[in-house]
């Protein structure tokens, strides 16, 4: 069997061979299939899809998913997307600006011409407002809060404002509702509804343009939007530039009011009654484009403010008319006052202006004419606030010399001083201190003032002499002399000798000249030696009243020594005799009878007799005495 | 008087047959003639006392034309009345005045109207007879009017009013 195996196994190796040789080809073809084949189940196995599989497929896929996942491609793509556009830009700014430059272009000048419509009427406004109560307002809050005026008003001002609004029932062209921004319309309401129904018939029919409608009118600054409903239409006249949304706005509204009234507008199609309801829409439609853009004012009423400007511009000027006068017044009334202050000779005024409300005056002054004081120039209240200030300085002017010299000498009010031929002379009156003062100054050599011509009154003048001459001499100025009268003591002649000697020396007169000729001198001695005699004098009568011889002798004595003393004392010296007695009736007799005999004599004094209680009774005369009636003489007395 | 209510009349006749010195006459002008010719309509208001009631008309006055074309039958369109308008010294207008009126009745039902036989200041060149089918019946809506002299214009436009609805 062993042999049986090689057998089988050439047979099989031969089978090989043939299999080899018929079938070699197909086994090659097989063989690489099934590499092929392992090749694409590894590849789906580990899932690799290469851009060469994906390239032939991505187009169709796209296109695929796009019409039935739209969204979802969308989305998975909008990152993608968006950072390609990026990364595009970046790497290509050039060509992508090139692509797009013919809608940006397109985009930016409708962008820019709506930004300069808006731009233009805010500035139209800022314009209209800038003197209006709104602009002032804003300015006052630009200031308050520190925001830019322009900021604000674009910020209060809105570009637009609705100022009419219709509803038009479509059949017969009548008005539903209205309202207007400003309460009242110029034209009939109805009529314009009824016109607007015609023109837009007009149009639509004359254009035949199928459905097509009229939306917009454009007229000056404002624009008529039609937005056509239904069963109504509904027009609003908008000043300044409304937004795309108002428009998306009003249709919305118009939709709603379709479906809120409808049986409203039904019963309007009936009998044509105005819908209230629907009227107050449209006011609250209006009030919406007011509240941002309040400011934007219809013209009519800018004019009809325009009183309120005149109001104010009147009273402006009146204000400023008022104020003008009264500045030009108080302008005058200063002037006034400063020429009043320039007529002070000494007074220089350098600054006199009214600053705001201050008066500004300054200037100089020299004291010697006195202070300067405004409450003397100025009249209260004419000015708020007065700033015054006047500095003293030294003028040269006479006057100034005149009053220095009058302070400088204490010159009393009543002395006027002059200055003539370079001297300074006084006249006038003044005490006899001040003309004893001036006249000491010249004495010692100072400058002084010649007060030959100062008068001192007369009675102090007097008391000065009396306090000065002896007693018994009296003064009395005539013209420049003095004159002396009365009598003088031997011993007080010597003192006023020394004492006018005085006068001289130290210049004190005020006189030329002292008159001493009237003055008679006095000899105390002799009338008290006199005096003595008499009192000694012994007078004997014989019997009764009848007089011994010797007693007659010596009455005849006695009258010689009156007479004499009546001389010496002259007639200043005033003086009686008296001849005391006792209580006897003889002693009475006795007296009586040398009364008689001494003026039988001649005595030119009064005798007078007169009991005297000291005398003891003894039937005689006991005691004569002679009495002085001027004191301060001594009194004389005589003993009998 | 102000008027809370509103009817739309029309109206309605030749050229030339005197309808806008009737609506002059009648009512306070607003818009200028030249709307005539141009959008082919003139609209003005007039407010009159109906039954005690104030009531506004809006009156459209619609330029004469040889057909009822699709503009001229839009402004016909909600109205409550017409006065329809013939010359008195042109019989023909008379005619065209009552095929305007069935054609609208046909159109737009039976609204009250009332005829206005206008220019009745002028005897001498009257033409329209007085056993004319049309006024001949009792009930003749017709009344002659003159727009010079206002003769029964105000009558004509009371007429219309009470009968609107």
């Amino acid at each position: 069997m062993k042999t049986a195996k090689p057998e089988n196994t050439s047979a099989e190796q031969r089978l090989q061979s043939l299999r080899a040789a018929l079938l070699s080809d197909e086994q090659q073809h097989v063989a690489e299939l099934q590499r092929q084949l392992d090749a694409l189940r590894q590849e789906l196995a580990q899932q690799q899809l290469t851009p060469e599989h994906l390239a032939p497929l991505l187009a169709e896929s796209l296109d695929l998913a796009q019409s039935s996942e739209r969204e979802a491609l969308a989305g998975a793509l909008n990152a993608v997307v968006a950072e390609s556009v990026k990364e595009s830009v970046r790497a290509d700014k050039d060509s992508f600006a090139e692509a797009l430059s013919p809608m940006i272009g397109a985009a930016i000048r409708k962008a820019i011409t709506n930004a300069l419509k808006g731009f233009n009427q805010a500035i139209n406004q800022a314009v209209e407002h800038s003197l209006s109560m709104d602009g002032l307002r804003w300015r006052w809050e630009a200031w308050r809060t520190g925001v830019p005026y322009a900021q604000l008003i674009m910020r209060h001002t809105l570009p637009y404002v609705v100022e009419e609004a219709f509803l038009i029932h479509n059949d017969s062209g009548l008005l539903v509702a209205h309202a207007s921004s400003s309460g009242r319309s110029k034209v009939d309401n109805d009529a314009v509804s009824a016109m607007l129904t015609a023109i837009q018939d007009f149009v639509r029919d004359s254009f035949a343009v199928g459905d097509g409608q009229l939306e917009e009118v454009e007229i000056g600054g404002r624009m008529v939007w039609v937005i056509n409903g239904s069963r109504m239409s509904f027009a609003v006249v908008v000043h300044g530039t409304p937004p795309v949304s108002l428009r998306e706005d009003m249709d919305e509204l118009l939709q709603r009011l379709h479906v809120d009234y409808a049986e409203e507008i039904s019963a309007f199609a009936a009998d044509g009654k105005m819908v209230e309801p629907l009227v107050e829409e449209l006011q609250d439609l209006i009030a919406g484009s007011l509240e941002g853009a309040r400011q934007l004012q219809p013209k009519g009423r800018i004019k009809s403010r325009l009183w309120f400007w005149w109001l104010l511009l009147v009273a402006l000027l009146s204000f400023f008319a008022w104020n003008g006068w009264q500045q030009w017044h108080q302008h005058q009334q200063l002037q006034a006052v400063k020429q009043q202050l320039e007529l002070r000779e000494d007074l220089i005024v350098m600054d006199w202006v009214v600053r705001g409300d201050v008066l500004l005056a300054r200037g100089l002054y020299d004291p010697v004419f006195g202070i300067v004081d405004q409450g003397d120039y100025l009249p209260e209240g004419l000015v708020p606030e007065v700033d015054w200030l006047f500095a003293p300085y030294r003028s040269a002017l006479p006057e100034a010399a005149v009053a220095d010299k009058r302070e400088h000498w204490s010159v009393p009010p009543s002395v006027d001083l002059v200055l003539r031929d370079g001297r300074w002379r006084a006249h006038g009156e003044a005490s006899m201190a001040w003309v004893q003062s001036m006249r000491a100054l010249a004495h010692l050599g100072l400058p002084h003032p010649d007060v030959g011509l100062v008068v001192v009154p007369e009675a102090e003048l007097a008391k000065w002499l009396a306090d000065r001459l002896p007693s018994g001499v009296q003064a009395k100025l005539q013209g420049q002399v003095l004159q002396l009268t009365g009598r003088v003591e031997m011993a007080d002649e010597l003192l006023l000798a020394e004492e006018l000697r005085h006068w001289y020396a130290g210049n004190l007169l005020m006189f030329t000249e002292v008159d001493t000729s009237a003055l008679r001198r006095v000899r105390a001695s002799e009338l008290l030696r006199l005096g003595d005699l008499v009192a000694q004098q012994d007078l004997e009568f014989a019997t009764g009243v009848v007089m011994s011889p010797a007693g007659w002798a010596s009455m005849q004595q006695l009258a010689d020594r009156l007479k004499r003393w009546i001389e010496l004392a002259a007639d200043e010296i005033d003086a009686r005799v008296v001849l005391f007695h006792d209580a006897t009736e003889l002693a009475a007799r006795r007296a009586e009878k040398l009364r008689g005999l001494l003026q039988q004599q001649a005595v030119m004094l009064e005798v007078v007799v007169q009991p005297s209680e000291e005398l003891v009774q003894s039937d005689t005369v006991d005691a004569v005495g002679v009495v002085l009636k001027q004191q301060p003489l001594p009194a004389l007395a005589i003993t009998l | 008087m102000a008027a809370e209510l509103t009817r739309k009349l029309c109206l309605i006749g030749d050229f030339g047959v005197g309808k806008t010195s009737l609506v002059n006459r009648y009512v306070r002008e607003i818009f200028d003639d030249r709307y005539l010719t141009t959008v082919g309509v003139k609209i003005d208001t007039k407010v009159v006392e109906v039954n005690g009631a104030p009531m506004k008309l809006v009156i459209w006055d619609i330029a004469g034309t040889e057909e009822a074309n699709a503009v001229y039958r839009s402004y016909l369109r909600g109205m409550a009345g017409f006065l329809l308008v013939a010359d008195g010294t042109r019989a023909y207008t008379l005619d065209n005045a009552l095929k305007l009126k069935d054609s609208i009745v046909q159109q737009m039902g039976d609204l009250p109207w009332v005829g206005l036989l206008n220019k009745a200041d002028l005897v001498d060149e009257w033409e329209i007879e007085e056993t004319h089918p049309a006024l001949a019946s009792a009930d003749s809506r017709w009344i002659k009017t003159s727009a010079s002299t206002s003769a029964n214009v105000e009558l004509a436009f009371e007429r219309l009013a009470s009968a609107l609805p």
